[in-house]
């Protein structure tokens, strides 16, 4: 992530890092029920039962309170796989952080289409980490194909099936991408992606 | 999109008459902003200034904003999309066809699935309706493409949207409105084809069948 104007604090103390997860929590919330740009600070700090003060003390600007909670866990460390089936469920879990937080990316896949400049790095430098993380795993799991082309092709086709998701059911998104059909429906593309899928022409 | 007469409407003394290619450069101006802009952050005098005439101007045709935004809805595309026969077996050939087709809907219809994919995810209930209609169809015509594909042929339906619906918006998040052009280049034509062909387990006319 780019370097910021003011410093993001850490919290040092249980009753800071509480507060901090309060705040982000409150964030959460708020900004899935009414969007970015109708989410103010001090909603989040009256949700979080907070001041203005103690929100900005840990993130300088709404912005920064919105880039913490797009961080993604990482799902597995070092990103490496045995076989091709278990680089296939790992993939697959990567899809579910996503999925999970589809209130969240409507509101980021919205600014990214405005063309705002720090959602745009965010999308390029995820982009980036996404591809090496899958380069990673397919490399260990004995992948014969190209890695990067593979990565080129998982990246745009799950892309392109949450941006669907969230223009087309919203904040619902979350609970139609849960369900088995559709998670089906990932699995089949990465296989795909993967050459895994036998062929189909008719 | 309106003709070339003019039709009189009735006058305020000293007014000039307005014109029917009057509404049709308003509609154009006014989706072009709300598409780019946002349906909030455009002011009915943008898009009056736009057109080089006066909020009145504006207001004669579309008492509100939203009226010129519902008004809108009606300037859907008529895209053209390779009729398939369900018979014909899938071949990466026609997978080429089919990328290229959808390439050039979106370039074409570029300012009014702008506006409609921005106000849907603006929870525009409009915007949605429409766009999943013009989805179903999109998927519709895939189908019968994809029909010969047998039993998965439903699942290469959604990889196949799912892939160009990534690389599309991808390309649309880095040009902005640069879009219908970049779209068009045949460089990038001929990745996303490539991507797809790669993608879909299907026959190749010029080589043998892949495992």
């Amino acid at each position: 992530m780019a370097s910021e104007a003011q410093p993001i604090r850490e919290p040092k103390t249980p009753e800071a890092i509480a507060t901090r997860n309060r705040i982000l929590q409150a964030a959460r919330e708020l900004f899935s029920e009414r969007g970015f740009d109708a989410t103010s600070v001090r909603m989040i700090a009256n949700r979080a039962g907070v001041s203005d003060p103690a929100v900005h003390y840990y993130f300088p600007s709404k912005y920064d309170l919105f880039r913490a909670l797009m961080v993604q866990p990482d799902y597995r460390t070092p990103p490496v796989a045995q076989s091709l089936d278990e680089a296939v469920d790992v993939l697959s879990a990567m899809f579910d952080w996503w999925a999970e937080n589809a209130p969240l990316v409507r509101i980021l896949t919205q600014q990214q289409l405005r063309g705002d400049p720090e959602a745009l790095e965010y999308l390029r430098d995820g982009e980036g980490r996404y591809r090496a993380e899958v380069a990673s795993i397919l490399g260990s799991a004995g992948y014969e194909g190209d890695c990067e082309t593979a990565a080129d092709l998982l990246f745009h086709t799950i892309s392109g099936f949450i941006w669907d998701a969230v223009m087309t059911y919203g904040n619902a998104a979350r609970e139609v991408l849960a369900q088995p059909v559709f998670k089906d429906r990932i699995r089949f593309a990465i296989r795909c992606a993967l050459g895994m899928e036998g062929c189909c022409g008719g | 999109m309106a003709g070339d007469r003019e039709t009189p409407a009735g006058q305020a003394p000293g007014e000039a008459a307005p014109r029917d290619d009057t509404r049709a450069r308003i509609l154009a101006a006014a989706m072009e902003a709300f598409a780019r802009d946002g349906f909030d952050a455009t002011s009915v005098r943008s898009i009056a200034r736009r057109c080089g005439i006066s909020d009145a101007g504006v207001f004669y045709y579309f008492p509100t904003k939203r009226h010129l935004l519902e008004a809108l809805w009606n300037e859907a595309p008529a895209g053209s999309f390779p009729v398939g026969d369900p018979a014909a077996p899938l071949t990466a050939e026609r997978l080429a066809e089919l990328v290229r087709a959808t390439i050039h809907i979106s370039a074409e219809n570029f300012t009014y699935l702008r506006l409609v994919a921005r106000q849907a995810l603006a929870s525009d209930e409009t915007a949605i309706a429409l766009r999943n209609a013009s989805r179903a169809r999109w998927r519709t015509a895939l189908a019968r493409h994809f029909q010969a594909a047998g039993p998965r042929a439903a699942e290469l339906v959604e990889t196949f949207a799912a892939a160009v619906t990534g690389y599309l918006l991808r390309l649309e998040m880095e040009t902005g409105d640069a879009y219908p052009e970049a779209v068009r280049d045949d460089a990038f034509q001929e990745r996303v084809i490539r991507a797809v062909q790669r993608l879909l387990p299907v026959e190749r006319a010029d080589s043998p069948a892949a495992g």
